[in-house]
């Protein structure tokens, strides 16, 4: 009888485990995986004021320039500096890219950027292109404008004057003068609102 | 009647016999209960992150990785073998993933169509032996870490396999002081990044752009994504992807960084940074990993640098360096150095910098550990503590130099002062080099009287199993003239 009682005893303990833990490992639970959307592409960016928005990362919704009727003399051209930031070289302002840019030496005014047209030509207009991409902020950007036929005597084309750039107008200034003769072409930057020293996406004269 | 009780007593021998088993069996049923319900529970549920193929992207096609069953996107990114320093340097393509978990997951790596033969995960310290069926590799990994799969011995087309710990508290798009990249691909440009501003590039998201950072302070440069410098061309366009000069109080943390058109992450006249979790994979020339010129209090943690050039490289350009760590980090190199301080010194000073717990999965190239004094700094109390070389190539492809350690002050090509230095106080600790082509050598040579190399420490230096304790057996070749106290030991 006894005998009994404890086989009884034993075996119900045995059964109540095996229960405990089937059902244990039946309720573990699986690895959570989580598949992040790919619907989330936007990107948004921090504005002059800090307030943030949304834009698209498409670059065709930047804001494109009106085009300037006649050829841009100074593209591929020459170009020279007094000094570059690192790798924002001279030779990015003339590449036909708005993207890359020169960038003269930080809080070490003036920077001065010189294009070489080739030859002499009478030009009338001057535009200066920054990246239209949001992300890059207005900012004034101060500069003057000379000439020369030699290299070696530069006169006054445009005095020193605050350009404002912003990507709402496509981040780009175009300068009007009474059409000039000239073979050489030299910005010089004074002051930039936006970064520590002159800044030029592209230098397009026509 | 005898019989009968012979009978009874057997009988009851059985029934307790069957009790006693019974009662082994309860115990142990027990014990696996207690086992189940405290350590079984206890265990945290794997939780795993997968990040979307960002569209337009082209990934790997011979290589099919899945965690827990579920597919991960396997880029295909640029790294280089060879050893011409051109425009068109020959790049190849080399397959690499990410994805971020917590808990043990379970990850399959299948190569279509290739008979496996052998596998090596590296680094081998994570004593990962894969299961290995036709095609397929199997693995479990119970900590997020980085790591490479070679099949069939094959160093090209090495699987990069970057796993990250879950993020903790990621910004949302919209918020205030963050520029935000979500997933898909984002030709950016220059990202213009002002103080106390988060640029947050999410999982899933390829930005083809770079940041550059003059004098600003409190940033952070963090998330899962990827910033690629592969549109960009290394003479014309030449972007450093991260670019911090003169600034304070930085964290970068968890991205990764693909095929740069210049050198990779650089850091110049900054103070307080923070560099963890990031993944370099550099191919083309100049793309140095991790550089760090006239720096004071840097630490670079849990990372990975592949490189087409030095990999860790501390500088002195025309401030004083003090305070550089690196800990915890994977190098391949593939060109160059992998720990080097050097060649512009043209700091005052350059002292307390660390390189621990680093582990060089591959050199092709140049020395392991260098310092390459060539201007005039005094160089002084640097430790390479637990350095493991995996794979000693240096030199082996007849170019290069066959250097586990060099130590030099000279005139190089790089050199502009015309005073020469000094290097004083250089610890080596826990070095081994576990194999290789042949037999990696050492150099330690001084200028001249007054500019010279002393109190080198270097202590348990193993190469190829043999403990190292003395010059010879090392085969360093020490100038005795211009070096002073070079110590070998075993404690």
């Amino acid at each position: 009888m006894k005998f009994k009682v404890w086989i009884i005893i034993l075996s119900l303990i045995i059964l109540a485990g095996v229960i405990f833990a089937v059902v244990f490992l039946f309720n573990m639970p699986e690895a959570e995986i989580i598949s992040v959307s790919a619907g989330n592409s936007q990107r948004s960016y921090v504005s002059t004021e800090g307030i943030p928005q949304e834009i698209s990362n498409k670059s065709s919704t930047f804001q494109e320039p009106a085009s300037i009727s006649g050829e841009n003399l100074a593209l591929y051209k020459a170009v020279s500096a007094d000094a570059n930031t690192q790798v924002y070289y001279a030779a990015n302002s003339v590449d036909g890219n708005v993207n890359t840019y020169w960038e003269g030496a930080s809080n070490a005014y003036p920077n001065i950027l010189t294009v070489d047209l080739g030859e002499i030509f009478s030009i009338k207009t001057i535009r200066i292109r920054l990246n239209p991409n949001p992300i890059w902020g207005a900012r004034i950007q101060t500069f003057s404008i000379t000439g020369s036929l030699d290299g070696e005597e530069y006169s006054t084309i445009v005095d020193l004057t605050d350009y404002d750039f912003d990507p709402m107008t496509a981040n780009t200034v175009t300068i009007d003068f009474n059409a000039i003769d000239t073979r050489y072409v030299r910005l010089e930057f004074t002051a930039n609102s936006g970064a520590p020293g002159g800044q030029v996406g592209e230098i397009e004269v026509y | 009647m005898i019989g009968s009780n012979v009978s009874t007593a057997l009988k009851k021998n059985l029934i307790c016999l069957i009790i006693v088993i019974l009662a082994i069996i309860a115990t142990a049923v027990i014990v696996f209960d207690v086992y189940l319900f405290t350590v079984m529970r206890n265990k945290d549920q794997a939780k795993i992150i997968l990040y979307p193929a960002p569209s337009g992207i082209e990934g790997a096609t011979d290589i099919i990785l899945t965690v827990e069953g579920k597919p991960v996107f396997v880029y295909d990114t640029a790294v280089n073998f060879g050893r011409t320093f051109s425009r068109n340097p020959g790049l190849e393509k080399t397959p690499m993933a990410y994805f971020d978990f917590s808990g043990t997951v379970n990850i399959e790596v299948k190569a279509p169509g290739i008979d496996i033969d052998s596998v090596i995960i590296r680094p081998l310290s994570l004593g990962i032996v894969p299961v290995v069926k036709g095609d397929t590799i199997s693995f479990k990994l119970e900590r997020p870490a980085q790591l490479t799969i070679e099949i069939n011995d094959d160093v090209h087309r090495a699987i990069h396999l970057f796993t990250n710990p879950l993020e903790e508290g990621p910004p949302e798009p919209g918020d205030p002081g963050v520029h935000y990249f979500g997933p898909g691909v984002h030709t950016a440009g220059r990202i213009e990044v002002k103080s106390n501003e988060t640029v947050y590039i999410a999982g899933g998201a390829v930005v083809y752009g770079w940041i550059h950072c003059s004098s600003l302070e409190n940033i952070k440069i963090i998330g899962r994504g990827i910033i690629d410098g592969s549109i960009y061309d290394r003479w014309e366009d030449t972007v450093v992807p991260i670019n911090l000069f003169s600034c304070k109080n930085i964290i970068v943390d968890g991205i990764t960084i693909l095929d740069p058109a210049a050198w990779t992450l650089n850091t110049y006249l900054c103070e307080n940074i923070k560099i963890n979790n990031v993944k370099i994979i550099s191919a083309r020339p100049n793309s140095d990993g991790i550089t760090t010129q006239s720096c004071k209090d840097l630490t670079v943690t849990d990372c990975f640098v592949r490189s087409w050039d030095d990999s860790l490289v501390v500088k002195g350009y025309d401030g004083d360096v003090k305070g550089i760590t690196f800990d915890n980090i994977i190098i391949w190199t593939d060109l160059a150095q992998s720990c080097e301080i050097g060649y512009e010194t043209r700091a005052e000073t350059i002292e307390d910098i660390y390189f621990k717990n680093i582990t060089i999965l591959h050199n092709f190239h140049k020395p392991v550990m260098s310092i390459h004094n060539s201007d005039n700094a005094l160089i002084k109390n640097v430790h390479y503590e637990n350095i493991v070389v995996e794979d000693a190539q240096m030199g082996a492809a007849g170019d290069g130099v066959n250097f586990l350690i060099d130590l030099f002050i000279d005139i190089s090509q790089w050199s502009q002062s015309s005073e020469r230095g000094n290097i004083r106080d250089i610890y080596f600790d826990n070095i081994k080099v576990l194999s290789g082509s042949f037999f990696p050598v050492s150099r330690i040579k001084g200028f001249d009287g007054n500019h010279t190399i002393e109190n080198i420490h270097i202590n348990n230096l193993e190469i190829f199993g043999e403990l190292i304790l003395n010059a010879e057996e090392g085969k360093f070749s020490i100038d005795e003239q211009n070096v002073k106290n070079v110590k070998f030991s075993n404690k």
